[in-house]
Formats: structure tokens, C-alpha cells, sequence
């Protein structure tokens, strides 16, 4: 007995400290695969070098005009897409229609107005656009990371001249402005709103309106400020919210209609009024990207002198053409404001501004000519001063330049040259435009190559790691992995610090130089112990091996779906259709099992017609959620969007929250284990949260469709019921599910809930000899005949529970039909495991590659696509108003990355699903690595193959639109992969399950 | 041809005596190359001609009706030549020389894979063909399916189910089915059409890939091709 205690013990310490190996060394493992990533994204996300010159009007240059307007109010109303702007014949589109003034003032005043088609550059986000309507240059695609927290901006822009210049600025609206401009402000007149919060439409637009007509009317606050500027939300949040064509968009867009009518009445002659879109939104109301409806957007300006001149020309050559939605309007660049308002302002044009007068505001070609002359020169200046050589020694522009001013000293005075000067003006800035975004769409071969190499080196230590060496080796490897990758790295620190400063590369700052030597030390610290143990013949050989003894049909599917998976990044039209194309893998490997089951003779035929059912359950699931779909802009008219919360979807919610708990018991029946824990976590907990969660999509969908509008109570109470109690209602239950399912479920889990029931009613000799006398020892000598129900299947179970956990929350972030879909995840894998077992696959290659599909296909059938518009940012308003740390960022983690985080959770039940406890317990967790490195080798994959094809598309037309987002989801996967892998899935989960299984059953 | 048939035999008195396994009872094809399809690539290219890729469903249906036809005939000249596994097992009456009703079994071999096809169709639709629209071109693609594949495999095993089970239950599966002229090409028919899938999300804009154009050309050259291979063999 107390050698037996203490034998257990020793099992029981070797356990914690291979273990303990293991996540070290695969912690190791996915830095590495970090840095690798990291060198990629910084070779290949853009960047530009800024100039920080800030003109001023002493410049002989730059010497300021006398300024036109003494003041001047902007407005932007986010998101105002140039059709909500313009008579729209015969549509009921609720955005249509309903923002007739800027139209109206264009036709009936054109010498005091203009409404243009304004074009943003991409990328469409708030904070990109503010950044390139105040400097007038292009941002980059990096910047768009960082909208959520806006910086500072310190390139010369047109609100930083108005404070040098000593004016005022005031400003009320989205706290953007606040966060890029904060110095600039007058402190006094400052009123920011805060702007992420999707689901809020009249906050930030009721704060605007409370501050902007009081600075308007009253002439004492009037005089304190020279320059308004005013930021309305609620167009885009509406859009995000509910998409374009809601009633609501309607009511907001009659709103604005009518507060720009009062601005207009309330604004003086002296001052220039600029109401503008930042940029438009795509049919499903989302922007970011750069289809034509997220780049159009649209400029009005208007002021009560007759300042403008409508060119005739332009009206004769139909230029405000409002046909077709305004196809063929004319349109400006949203830089061009820049010059503009800066001209207008009698400021000097920011440095670094790219872009040129629009006409229209220009009383007559003379003053046109002056000014395009001066913008000319600035962007001369701008190019001389760049710190780029090649900006700077372009021939074709230095000529173009020097004709141009030749040609001005002579003919400026001359009317009839003017127009042909302005026209020669513009082709320069044009092309100086053009040259300059080529320019900037540069990328750093030398990192992309580097980031490379040092994913493909990962790539092939993680294949060897997790299929080639035989798991009982690697077991006992960690240590010797450990040691010499840190010893590696440290001597790759050394020597690449040694080079920083012997040699000194003028290109290569430290921190690039220290992790590229890290990741170069570790690859051969991962690889120097396989060397030294086995050769390279060796693992040749086992790779042979792997074809000739190991290699049936079901490996064969695997690698074909391993290569056509990984070819998929070689064509954009494949990248585009991956939802599709991962659900019909799944469907094959379905009717494959079918079929293959049903011709298996050794299997006794009861269990065949379970197989086949499982098999057919996998197929008509996998079919069903393949239903379930958001399209993305390129599927076009071949897609048609299914996930909408519509009043089906909701009630499926309430549906499954009976059924699915059902569905799981029956699947813990066929191996026995519906005991003690189960019936706890399935009856009470499970259902109880699913039925949470249908209660909040219900009460959400209640609200959004403005059903309890339509009860008829009284106004006060239903304004109080639907901004109050039903608002904090849904709080509490996001706010309970999320806490239970992520926290008190996990924590009850960590005690180590085992699904197993003693049956004494049964006295009959035990056949299973060896768990009889264990558990007599555990329980006393009086039943030494109890059978342990549940025992078959004690590790799956068990852990089993511990996805249901996170199941519960990532179905709560989901949309409804998200949800469902995740609900089909859960059958699906564990019909899989059934198969599985059925067929002995648990070895197979085909299992990860399973995993891994399914996870891809639930990505897609959650409502996302690999794109940056299809990010569903109204989930992380669900359990706080506003944004706070932990829980904005869980919530968009969960939603965005559920199906891969539960697949991540869930493959080592590919070794741990129906297996009897036993006494090698590092056997088993030798083989749950195996299996969860062969996920990350199969994510590896996928990754290198999208990288490499990424770099190689780099100057192709839709390597922002399609090959750069897929690159980024698959650069943000293998990190997320790793990380959930290594700390929930490894050292919570397997972890908790083994040593709880072995202090038991262990002896 | 012989070398073929005692290849097979090999087989199975190699594993015979482990356990009782199921043997293939495969009937045998004795002259390859008159028994390829050749009707099937000149239907695939008339198609073409009468304008599959613009009018996809009419000339779908014309195509299967010229289909039905020349499969007859190609089922009578596969019959001629099929000689059944000399099993004693399964019964005498499959002998060739026993009278087969011919008029009888080519019948039901063409009608028995129209019957069949909503049940291909069904198939097709779990594995992603669409359901809400391009219902009947999906229909039209599963009753070429089943009779370009199932007519020469009925008409092969003469009707016998149990004889065509036996082949999956035989352990060297693969070699039984790659060593078979009809078997192989039904099998590469199939795998045709799965790839056939593959063309359509390119965005090349060629009328061919309306929906299931590329699939109907997987199938046919897929059995085709199939035969044509299985003369190397």
C-alpha cells in the first residue's frame, strides 16, 4: 500500500515535469514562429518615411494669400456615402431620398454652393481619413491598426496651421479629432464625444448639436472661435449596426437634414460652410476596405456670399450628373480639400499635402491660376525636401516641374494660356500623386524574405517534431530542447548585438537586429538536438516510411486536402471562395466515411449502423451550416448572404438551447459516461446559459426591430423600457453567461469533474480485472464487485465538459446564426470522434486536417470572412457600453476567432476520446502533443503557403483586397493557435484531466 | 487479359487462408479496347456544338437522350464481352452461357439509373451542389452521372448487387478496382466530377463555367479516360 502510494506519486511528479517540458519547449516554439511572423509583417505592411516640416507664411513659397473666409464651420457626418446626397428617382431605400438639401442649395444657388462626389483613399477608417483630410497625404495600410487608439499626429496639417496662426478651434463629436489634434483644440470649446460604440446612434449627434448651436447663435460665444469643426456618428453607426436600409438610417438622415438647414440659417456671410462624408459604406453598412460604395463619400460647401463659380463648361459637359446614383458625377480627391481650405483660410498649405484646389471654389480661372501655382510649388518643395532619392531624382517630374514654371513667368498674365496652365498643373500633381503611391506600396524584401525563412525553418522542425520522430522519443527531448535553444538564442543575442556594433548596418535598427539573431539561435537550438540524435538519412527514411507503411486512402485525402488547402493562396479567386471550398471537403470526408464504414466487414454491424449514422450526421451538418454565410464583396452576384438575425434564427436559438444538451447527452450515452458530472454540466449549466443567451439575442431582436415600439404603451414607459430596463437587462445576461461559462464553469472544471458512476447494483464478477480492485482501494474493502460505469471513456468526457465551457461563450458572442453554427460545430466534432474511432483514424493525418477544416468552415459560417470590413465590432459593446480593457477585447477575440478556438480546444480528444484510463500516462500526453503539433503544423502550412503567396502578389491588383487581409488573419491564426494550444488547451486542459485520471485510476 | 484475371486470383489465395475473406467476384472483360466508350466523347464534343454553354439545360436533356441511346449500344458490346467470374459460390445461373435475358437486362440498366438519380441529385446537394437554385441543371447533372457510371456497371455485374458488394469487401480493394475496366472507370468518372468543381470559382468569365458544364465534362472524360488508361494496365 504505501509502496504503491508513493510508486504513484513518483508516476505522478514525472508526469508534472514532462509536461512541464513539453510547454516549454513549444512556448519556445510559437515565439519563434512570432518573431518570424513579425519580421513578414513588417517587410510587407507599408510604411512612409514623414517629413516633420511645418510650413509657415514667411516662406517666400508658401507666402500666405489673403484669406477669403474669416471663419469656418466642418461638419462630417461619418460615413455619408455621395447616393445618400442626391435625388434618387423612384427609390424606397430607406437612405435614399431623405438628405435632399445639399442637392437642392446645389441646383438653386450655384454661385453660393457645391455638392461634389468626394473619393476617399483607401483604407476607409475614421482615423486614416481625419489624418489624410488635415494633411492631405496618403496613409498607410499600418495605420489602420492602430484606429483604435488613435495617436497623435505630428505631420504639418491644416488644424495644426490654424493654432499657429492663433485661431480658435472648436471642435464637438467623435473623440478621434480629440485624440489626433488634442493640442490644437481650444481647450474651452473642446467637446468630445466617445465614438466605438456601435450601438449608441444619438449620444455623439445630440452632443454635437447641444454645443454647435449655442457657439452659432449667440454673438458673444461666436466671436470666440474662428474654425468649428463638428463630427456626427450616428450615419455610420447605423450602417454598422443595422445596415443601410433600416428605418432608423431614414429618421437620422432627416435629422441631419434639418440641423444643416439650421446651420445654414444661423451662419453668417463671412463664414465657409463644409459639410463632408469621411468616407462611404458598403452594402452590409461596414467600411475599411476599398470597394467604390466605401470609397465615395460626399462634399458640400456652401457660403452666403456668391463666392463660387459653377464653371459652365462643366454644367455643358454634364458633369453633375446624377443618373445611375451618381456614377458619372464629377468627383475630387479627398486631399484636394487640403490646398482647399487652406487657401480659402489664407493659411500656408501643409507641407506635405499631395493634393490640388478643387475649381469650383474659385471665383474665376485667374485665381484658379494663382493658387494651382502655388500648390505646384509646394508639392515641389515637398518632393525636394523628402528623404527619399528616388521622390526626388524622377526625371519626368523635375521636367515637367521646370516647364511649367518657364511657362508661367511667360503666359501668367495672359488670359488665354490660363486654362491650359491650370490643366498642366493639374497633370503634374496627378502625376506626382501617382508616382507617389506606387512609391509608398514599397515593401522590405529583405525582412518578407527573412520572416520567410524563419517560418518555413519552424515549419519543418514542427513537421519533424510532431510526425516524424516517434512521440515516446520526443518525451524524453524537452530538455535537451530547452537547453540548447536557450543557450542558442543567448549566443544569437550576443553575436547579432557584437554585429550591431562592429558593423554598424545603417539600415538595421537593434531590435530587428537582436530578434533576428533570437530566431536564427533558436531554429538551430530546436535543431541541434534532433541532429544529434538522429541523422538526416534518419528522417528522410521516415518520411518514406510515412508513404509506404502508414499510407492508406484516408492519408492520401489528407495530403490532397492538405496541398489543394495550401494551394488556395496561389489564386484570388479561390482565397475568395475558401468557405465553400472548406465545407465540400468536409461533406467528401463524409460520404467517404459512409462508405468506407459500410464496407467494412470486421466490424460487427451494429456498430457499422451506428458509423453510418454518425457519418451521415457529419455530412447533413456540415451541409446545414454551410448554409449559413456572410458574402464578400468579390462573390458578387454569386452569393447570396444568409446570416441576418432574423425572427427564425432567434427562435432556433431557444430550440437548441432544449435540444443541444440533449443532442451531447446522447453522444456521452453511446460510450456510457452520462454520470455524475455530465447530467450537471448538461442539464443545468449548459441549458441554462444557452437559454441566456436566447433570451439576449431575443430581447436584442426585439429592440432592434422597434417591437416594443409598436406595443403601444405609453412614450415615457416605452423610452424608459427600451433605454433602461431592457438595455441593462441584456447587460446582466451577457455579463452572467460570460462570467459562468468562462469563469466559475472553468474553475469548477479545474477540480476535476470525472464522468463516471460506481454501479453496485450489480454484483456479478467484473469483467474488467484491473479496475476493481483500484477502486475497491479507494472506496473500502465492503464492494469489491462494483463496475465503473463511465470507465471506457474517462479522459474524453471529462474533458469534454471543458469545450462545452467555452462553447457556452463563444455561442453568447455570436450572432444567432452564428451561434447555430457553432452548435453544429460541436456535433460535428463529435460525430467526427465517433467516426474516428470507428475507422482507427486517431493516428491518421486526415484527423488535424479534419480539425483544422472544420475550423475554417465555422470561421466562415460565423458571419466572417477574411476580410476587414466583416469584423463584427458591434459584439464588443455586449457586456459594457464603452470600451474597457479585458472584455471589449474578449468579446471580439471570442466572436471573431470562436470556431478556432474551440477546435483548438478539442483536438486532443482525437487521442483522449474513448480510451480507458492507463498506467503510461506520459504515453498518452506523448501522443496529445503529436496531435496538437500536427494542428500547428497544419496551420504552419497554411500560413507559409499564404505568406509566400502574399509576397509574391505584392504588385498584384487585389493584394489589399484579398491577399493582404487573408495573409493578416493567417498571421494573427498562428499566434492565437499557438497561444490557445500551449496555455488553455495543454496547461489547463490535458494537463488537469491526466494527473486528475492518474491519482485516481493511476497505480 | 489473362494475365490480368490471374492476378486477381493471386490475390486472394494470398489472404484466403488468414480469414474468410470475401472474394471479389468480378466478371472479367476480355476485349479492352472494343468496350471503351467512344460514344461518350462524341456526345461530350456534340454538346459542345449544340451550345451547352449557353443554353445548359436543353442541351443537357438532348445530350442524355442521345446518351440513353448510344449506352444501349455500348452496353450490348460491353455484354458480349464480359466473361462472369468462374465462382462456383454464387451460383451457376451467372454463367455466360446461361440465356440472359439481354433485352431484358440492357433495359433495366438504362431505366434502373434514372430511378437512381434523385438519389444522386440528393447526394449532390449534401455535398454543397446548390439547393435554392439551378435545382433541374442539378437534377440533369445527376442523371448523367448515374448513367454514364451505373448502365456499364449493372450491365457488367448483370444486375447482381452481390456480387458488385463483394468487390468493397475484398481487402486489396484498390487493386481489384484499378485492375477492372469498367470499376476503374466509374471510380476515375466519379473523382472527374469532384475535380470538375474545381474551375468554376475562377474568374475567368467563360460561359463553360456555369454550373454544372464542368462537372458533365469531368464525368464523361473521367470514365473515358478511364478506359483509355486501363489499356496500359
Amino acid at each position: 500500500m504505501i509502496q504503491g502510494t508513493t510508486r504513484s506519486r513518483i508516476r505522478q511528479q514525472k508526469l508534472r515535469i514532462t509536461f512541464f517540458g513539453y510547454f516549454l519547449v513549444l512556448l519556445f516554439f510559437a515565439s519563434l514562429q512570432v518573431i518570424s511572423i513579425v519580421f513578414f509583417t513588417q517587410g510587407f505592411l507599408l510604411s512612409r518615411e514623414v517629413p516633420d516640416i511645418i510650413s509657415n507664411c514667411s516662406d517666400e513659397v508658401q507666402a500666405c494669400l489673403v484669406p477669403k473666409f474669416e471663419k469656418a464651420i466642418v461638419l462630417v457626418i461619418d460615413a455619408l456615402r455621395f447616393d445618400f446626397a442626391i435625388p434618387v428617382e423612384g427609390s424606397e431605400m430607406f437612405y435614399h431620398n431623405n438628405f435632399p438639401i445639399l442637392y437642392e442649395l446645389h441646383t438653386n444657388q450655384p454661385q453660393k454652393s457645391v455638392l461634389l462626389k468626394f473619393i476617399a483613399d483607401p483604407p476607409t477608417t475614421t482615423l486614416q481619413r481625419l489624418k489624410g483630410l488635415t494633411t492631405g497625404s496618403l496613409p498607410t495600410f499600418i495605420d489602420a491598426g492602430s484606429n483604435f487608439n488613435g495617436d497623435e499626429i505630428d505631420e504639418d496639417n491644416w488644424v495644426l496651421q490654424l493654432y499657429n496662426h492663433n485661431k480658435s478651434v472648436a471642435f464637438m463629436g467623435d473623440d478621434t479629432w480629440q485624440a489626433l489634434f488634442k493640442k490644437y483644440i481650444n481647450p474651452q470649446l473642446n467637446f468630445p464625444y466617445p465614438s466605438l460604440n456601435v450601438w449608441d446612434f444619438h449620444t455623439v449627434d445630440n452632443g454635437v448639436l447641444e454645443n454647435l448651436h449655442p457657439l452659432l447663435k449667440d454673438p458673444q460665444k461666436s466671436s470666440k472661435w474662428d474654425v468649428l469643426i463638428g463630427h456626427f456618428l450616428g450615419v455610420d453607426h447605423i450602417g454598422h449596426r443595422y445596415g443601410p436600409n433600416h428605418h432608423t438610417m431614414k429618421e437620422k438622415l432627416n435629422q441631419m437634414n434639418e440641423e444643416i438647414k439650421k446651420v445654414i440659417e444661423e451662419m453668417d456671410d463671412s463664414t465657409l460652410l463644409v459639410v463632408m462624408g469621411d468616407h462611404g459604406m458598403d452594402s452590409t453598412g461596414n467600411h475599411g476596405g476599398d470597394s467604390s460604395d466605401e470609397l465615395e463619400s460626399t462634399l458640400f460647401m456652401y457660403t452666403k456670399k456668391k463666392n463660387f463659380q459653377m464653371n459652365k463648361q462643366k454644367v455643358k459637359a454634364n458633369a453633375y450628373d446624377i443618373s445611375k446614383l451618381g456614377t458619372n458625377y464629377r468627383t475630387v480627391n479627398q486631399i484636394d480639400l487640403v490646398p482647399t481650405i487652406s487657401l480659402l483660410l489664407g493659411l500656408p498649405i501643409p507641407h506635405n499635402n499631395l493634393g490640388f484646389p478643387i475649381d469650383e471654389l474659385f471665383e474665376s480661372d485667374k485665381v484658379l491660376n494663382q493658387v494651382s501655382y502655388k500648390v505646384v510649388q509646394q508639392i515641389n518643395q515637398f518632393r525636394m525636401n523628402s528623404n527619399n532619392e528616388k521622390i526626388i531624382k524622377n526625371q519626368e517630374l523635375n521636367d515637367k516641374y521646370a516647364f511649367l514654371i518657364s511657362n508661367y513667368e511667360r503666359f501668367s498674365g495672359n488670359k488665354k494660356y490660363t486654362s491650359d496652365l491650370i490643366s498642366i498643373s493639374k497633370s503634374f500633381q496627378y502625376d506626382n500623386l501617382e508616382y507617389c503611391k506606387s512609391l509608398w506600396a514599397r515593401f522590405d524584401m529583405k525582412f518578407i524574405v527573412f520572416g520567410l525563412s524563419l517560418l518555413a525553418l519552424s515549419f519543418v522542425f514542427i513537421l519533424t517534431y510532431s510526425r516524424s520522430i516517434p512521440s515516446v522519443r520526443v518525451s524524453t527531448m524537452s530538455f535537451e530542447f530547452l537547453g540548447s535553444v536557450i543557450a542558442m538564442s543567448l549566443l544569437g543575442i550576443v553575436l547579432s548585438l557584437s554585429i550591431y556594433i562592429v558593423l554598424m548596418p545603417h539600415n538595421l535598427m537593434l531590435r530587428h537586429c537582436l530578434a533576428g539573431g533570437v530566431g536564427i539561435g533558436m531554429v538551430i537550438g530546436f535543431w541541434a538536438p534532433i541532429m544529434d540524435r538522429f541523422s538526416v538519412n534518419w528522417l528522410i527514411h521516415q518520411i518514406f516510411d510515412f508513404f509506404i507503411y502508414n499510407f492508406n486512402s484516408w492519408s492520401f485525402m489528407g495530403l490532397i486536402y492538405l496541398v489543394l488547402h495550401c494551394l488556395i493562396f496561389a489564386s484570388n479567386s479561390y482565397v475568395i471562395w475558401e468557405d465553400k471550398m472548406a465545407s465540400f471537403f468536409l461533406s467528401m470526408f463524409g460520404v467517404c466515411g459512409i462508405i468506407s464504414i459500410a464496407s467494412n466487414t470486421k466490424t460487427p454491424q451494429e456498430s457499422r449502423i451506428l458509423g453510418i449514422l454518425h457519418c451521415l450526421t457529419f455530412v447533413v451538418v456540415t451541409r446545414l451550416i454551410s448554409m449559413v454565410n456572410l458574402c464578400r464583396e468579390e462573390q458578387g452576384d454569386y452569393c447570396r448572404p444568409t446570416f441576418e438575425v432574423t425572427w427564425w434564427s432567434v427562435l432556433l436559438l431557444h430550440v437548441m438551447a432544449y435540444f443541444l444538451p440533449l443532442v451531447i447527452k446522447s453522444f456521452y450515452r453511446l460510450t456510457n459516461s452520462y454520470h455524475s458530472a455530465a447530467p450537471l454540466w448538461m442539464k443545468s449549466g449548459f441549458r441554462f446559459l444557452l437559454f441566456m443567451n436566447a433570451t439576449y439575442w431575443t430581447l436584442e431582436y426585439m429592440d432592434d426591430n422597434g417591437i416594443f415600439e409598436k406595443l403601444h404603451l405609453s412614450t415615457s414607459f416605452t423610452h424608459f423600457l427600451t433605454n433602461n430596463l431592457i438595455k441593462s437587462f441584456k447587460l446582466a445576461i451577457s455579463r452572467i453567461v460570460l462570467f459562468i461559462s468562462l469563469v466559475l464553469a472553468n474553475y469548477g472544471w479545474s477540480r476535476g469533474p470525472l464522468c463516471v458512476k460506481i454501479d453496485f447494483s450489480n454484483p456479478e464478477p467484473n469483467e474488467d480485472s484491473k479496475s476493481s480492485p483500484d477502486d475497491s482501494q479507494e472506496l473500502g474493502e465492503e464492494k469489491p464487485t462494483a463496475t465503473i460505469l463511465g470507465y471506457e471513456n474517462i479522459y474524453g468526457s471529462s474533458y469534454f465538459l471543458l469545450v462545452i465551457n467555452f462553447a457556452a461563450a463563444i455561442m453568447l458572442t455570436s450572432k444567432p446564426l452564428g451561434a447555430l453554427s457553432i452548435a453544429g460545430l460541436l456535433v460535428q466534432i463529435l460525430s467526427f470522434l465517433e467516426i474516428m474511432d470507428l475507422l482507427d483514424l486517431r493516428r491518421n493525418l486526415i484527423s488535424p486536417i479534419i480539425f483544422g477544416l472544420l475550423a475554417y468552415q465555422n470561421f466562415f459560417s460565423t458571419g466572417h470572412q477574411a476580410t476587414i470590413p466583416s469584423i463584427q465590432w458591434d459584439v464588443a459593446f455586449l457586456t459594457n457600453d464603452d470600451i474597457m480593457f479585458p472584455f471589449t477585447h474578449i468579446n471580439l477575440v471570442l466572436n471573431n476567432f470562436g470556431s478556432f478556438i474551440l477546435v483548438c480546444l478539442a483536438i486532443p480528444l482525437v487521442i483522449l476520446w474513448r480510451v480507458p484510463p492507463t498506467n503510461k500516462p506520459i504515453a498518452v500526453l506523448s501522443q496529445v502533443i503529436s496531435i496538437t503539433t500536427s494542428l500547428i503544423t497544419y496551420q504552419t502550412l497554411l500560413s507559409l503557403s499564404s505568406f509566400i503567396f502574399t509576397a509574391h502578389f505584392r504588385r498584384h491588383l487585389m493584394v489589399w483586397k484579398i491577399f493582404a487581409p487573408r495573409f493578416m488573419l493567417n498571421g494573427v491564426l498562428q499566434v492565437l493557435i499557438n497561444v490557445v494550444l500551449i496555455f488553455i488547451t495543454l496547461w489547463f486542459g490535458v494537463n488537469k484531466v491526466l494527473s486528475q485520471v492518474n491519482r485516481i485510476f493511476g497505480k | 487479359m489473362p494475365k490480368q484475371k490471374r492476378k486477381v486470383k493471386f490475390d486472394h489465395d494470398d489472404t484466403e487462408d488468414q480469414e474468410a475473406v470475401v472474394v471479389a467476384r468480378v466478371p472479367t472483360i476480355i476485349h479492352k479496347w472494343a468496350t471503351i466508350p467512344y460514344h461518350l466523347p462524341l456526345i461530350l464534343v456534340g454538346m459542345f456544338k449544340f451550345g451547352l454553354t449557353s443554353h445548359v439545360k436543353q442541351t443537357l436533356v438532348k445530350g442524355y437522350i442521345s446518351l440513353i441511346c448510344l449506352q444501349a449500344v455500348h452496353s450490348y458490346i460491353l455484354y458480349i464481352n464480359t466473361v462472369d467470374f468462374p465462382d462456383s459460390s454464387s451460383g451457376k445461373k451467372h454463367r455466360k452461357k446461361n440465356k440472359d435475358n439481354l433485352v431484358l437486362l440492357i433495359a433495366s440498366s438504362l431505366v434502373l439509373p434514372v430511378l437512381m438519380s434523385p438519389a444522386v441529385l440528393a447526394i449532390l446537394v449534401l455535398l454543397g451542389a446548390p439547393v435554392s437554385s439551378h435545382v433541374i441543371e442539378t437534377y440533369l447533372l445527376a442523371a448523367h452521372l448515374s448513367t454514364v457510371v451505373a448502365t456499364p456497371l449493372l450491365v457488367t455485374f448483370k444486375l447482381n448487387f452481390a456480387n458488385f458488394v463483394s468487390v468493397f469487401k475484398s481487402p486489396d480493394l484498390f487493386c481489384v478496382v484499378c485492375h477492372h475496366q469498367t470499376l476503374s472507370s466509374g471510380l476515375l468518372a466519379l473523382v472527374g466530377t469532384w475535380i470538375g468543381v474545381l474551375p468554376i470559382p475562377l474568374d475567368w468569365d467563360r460561359p463553360w463555367q456555369a454550373w454544372p458544364v464542368t462537372l458533365v465534362v469531368g464525368t464523361y472524360i473521367g470514365f473515358f479516360g478511364g478506359s483509355v488508361i486501363n489499356l496500359a494496365l
